[in-house]
């Protein structure tokens, strides 16, 4: 896979993370790794810079909170052109999933 | 937009929070590792490894918020004066040499720019040529022997193809007087022209009408914009009074717009005399001006008078050039500062070199200074051509500081420039800040960045990052480099010095030029001697006996002026 599909499963995966609430940078590492039985591990040193990016795309905002355990940690939250930019990359994961699955079927 | 200006600007809050994300990432981390079943010193290690190098993952969070050019370029210049404002003595040093070196340039620029830049204000400059030639009226100037030579003139400017409007005009000083043989108001610079000069100039009166071929032989007066809100307050009342010109009277007829006052700060114009002398006998600043030929070239000109000229008689010669020449009025109200101030232009672009070199030498002092740091980023992974922008950007704002405050201080030295000049006001006048002298500046300081930054840039990034670090340990110094940059700036320091002696020599020999025209022996002592002008045209002193006495009794009461030795009258001194 070509560095941009990289980054763009990496920000699928975070978008869709956040769709669920609210969440610091970590919680979304580890929310992938639960989710996915501890088979993706994201590149921590990719995620925050894309987090960054997407910010500033309007995807996502972000907002100092406080955890359970008392800790200051910066919360992001996916905004509606994030939802709406979340749609497209589900779909056109699909597509390209759905295209993966019927080669390894058929060929 | 409104979510990324915090960040742009509020850059060490910024900073803080990036520190705090990541480290809360590592504290959270490590709390997983520990209870994973890691040893304290492990959890921590994994948790780094898995982040990976903080400093690059800063860099392109940063980054995250300024992909486009302008925040590349703002970063840099927010990044350069930071480091700038770091060593303030270096900073002011670097600025106050270029300012220096900036300010006279500009200053001098303008000059240069009015005297061969800028096209005289006036209809389709470029094409108006004065020539050297016998005179195109039926006018010439009066024998050794007081008689009129107007009978010797022969219309060969008909002959001529490559001009048009050949004009004429004599100019200088007369007295104005208030008429009824009352006393003399003082002098005032006056010309009479021939009859077609303000078809040449495409001049149209701004009230009454101009001087033309119907005027020509009459006593009547144009004046000049300035001389007629002075004298008369701007008021259209003006036309049709008498005005007294060395005691002859000439009725107004009009005003011209303002700006205009060629020859030499004329304020009244008057016909020449439809026959041989002029009205004025003392006039002697003659002028002839013309317009090229449509597609005829100032070299056609040149050369076609200069035929004819020489087939015309020797007798019209002998008061005259034996060579007639053309050449574009501009060039000839440059006239003699030409050179002054083209040796001006060299010297102060000497002195912007010096400025640049010592600007240059301070660059690479500090570069040694900033070695480690350099060297550090370097490891870091900043790419050489990262450092040399960087210290490039650094240079940039040195020298745009440097030209604006040498703008500043080169505007006061452009007015009394204007005030000055010794060259007629039409050129004067175009000795401003214009957008031209503006753009110089600019040009000055981006290739005093090139000329002063570049190679200091270059040498303090040089060295491979594993060179440098080794050699930047604590009292090291690497050899490579010390021996590259020393050598650099021993070349900077020759340079330098060079350019100064070149300057201060010349410098000499440009005083010493001054020194003797102005203690040029005159033949006598000018010591102590004092002289001033006394005219006594068109005043209550009508007859030489009368005229005779005034003289003795006015020599008679200096006399008597304590501190006065002697005095004497005679005619003007041709000094």
């Amino acid at each position: 896979m070509s560095g941009d599909k990289l980054q763009g499963a990496i920000d699928l995966l975070a978008l869709k993370v956040l769709a669920r609430g609210p969440l610091h940078g970590f919680g979304i590492t580890a929310r992938i790794q639960q989710i996915s039985g501890e088979i993706l591990h994201v590149e921590e040193g990719s995620l925050y810079p894309a987090l960054h990016r997407m910010e500033r795309k309007g995807w996502i905002r972000s907002e100092w909170r406080v955890t359970e355990n008392h800790r200051r940690a910066k919360f992001y939250r996916l905004t509606p052109a994030g939802r709406k930019r979340l749609a497209e990359a589900e779909e056109s994961w699909e597509r390209v999933a759905g295209a993966v699955a019927k080669v390894l079927r058929f060929a | 937009m409104a979510r990324r200006l915090p960040k742009l600007f509020g850059r060490r809050e910024f900073e803080s929070e990036l520190e705090e994300e990541l480290r809360f990432h590592l504290e959270e981390r490590t709390k997983e590792n520990l209870a994973a079943g890691m040893s304290p010193e492990q959890a921590r290690r994994a948790a780094r490894r898995a982040l990976g190098n903080p400093e690059t993952l800063k860099e392109s969070m940063r980054e995250a918020w300024m992909p486009g050019a302008i925040e590349g370029i703002w970063r840099e210049a927010r990044y350069a004066v930071r480091s700038l404002t770091k060593s303030p003595g270096f900073t002011l040093a670097a600025v106050l040499a270029l300012e220096l070196g900036i300010g006279t340039n500009t200053a001098i620029f303008s000059i240069v720019s009015a005297a061969y830049l800028r096209p005289l204000p006036l209809k389709d400059a470029s094409r108006l040529v004065t020539f050297a030639a016998p005179p195109v009226t039926r006018w010439l100037p009066t024998t050794q022997k007081g008689q009129a030579s107007g009978h010797a003139h022969v219309s060969w400017i008909d002959r001529v193809h490559t001009i048009e409007f050949p004009t004429l005009c004599l100019s200088g000083p007369v007295s104005l007087d208030s008429g009824a043989g009352a006393e003399a108001l003082g002098q005032i610079q006056i010309s009479e022209v021939s009859s077609n000069f303000f078809r040449l100039f495409g001049l149209e009166p701004k009230i009454g009408r101009g001087l033309g071929p119907e005027t020509r032989g009459e006593t009547v007066a144009e004046l000049s914009y300035g001389f007629w809100q002075e004298r008369y307050g701007g008021s259209p009342a003006v036309l049709g009074k008498t005005i007294e010109l060395n005691g002859k009277p000439f009725t107004v007829i009009g005003v011209l717009p303002k700006g205009f006052d060629f020859p030499d700060w004329t304020r009244v114009w008057t016909p020449l005399p439809a026959e041989s002398t002029s009205a004025f006998p003392g006039l002697s600043g003659m002028r002839q001006v013309a317009r090229l030929a449509p597609g005829a070239s100032l070299a056609q000109a040149d050369a076609e008078l200069d035929a004819i000229v020489k087939t015309l008689p020797f007798s019209i010669m002998q008061a005259l050039s034996r060579h007639a020449r053309a050449e574009s009025l501009q060039r000839s109200l440059v006239g003699f500062t030409g050179p002054l101030v083209l040796l001006l232009s060299a010297a102060v672009v000497l002195l912007l070199l010096i400025a640049c070199a010592d600007v240059a030498n301070l660059l690479l002092a500090r570069g040694a200074d900033r070695f480690q740091e350099l060297a550090l980023r370097s490891a870091l992974g900043a790419t050489r051509g990262r450092l040399v922008r960087e210290l490039l950007t650094e240079s940039l704002l040195i020298s745009v500081a440097g030209a604006g405050l040498g703008v500043l201080i080169g505007w006061p030295g452009i007015e009394l420039a204007r005030a000055v000049a010794p060259v007629s006001p039409l050129l004067a006048r175009g000795i401003t800040l214009d957008s031209r002298v503006l753009g110089f500046a600019v040009a000055a300081a981006l290739a005093t960045t090139i000329l002063s930054g570049l190679l200091p840039a270059l040498a303090a990034s040089r060295l491979a990052p594993g060179e440098a670090l080794r050699s930047s340990a604590p009292g090291a110094v690497g050899p490579g480099r010390s021996w590259a940059a020393s050598r650099l700036r021993n070349l900077l320091a020759v340079a330098q010095i060079a350019l100064a002696c070149t300057l201060t020599i010349s410098a000499g020999l440009l005083v010493h030029s001054f020194w003797k025209i102005v203690h040029v022996n005159p033949g006598f002592r000018a010591a102590h001697v004092v002289s001033t002008e006394v005219s006594l045209v068109g005043t209550a002193y009508k007859t030489p006996t009368s005229q005779a006495v005034f003289y003795q009794r006015v020599l008679e009461r200096v006399r008597a002026l304590p501190g006065v030795q002697d005095a004497a009258f005679g005619p003007p001194p041709a000094l």
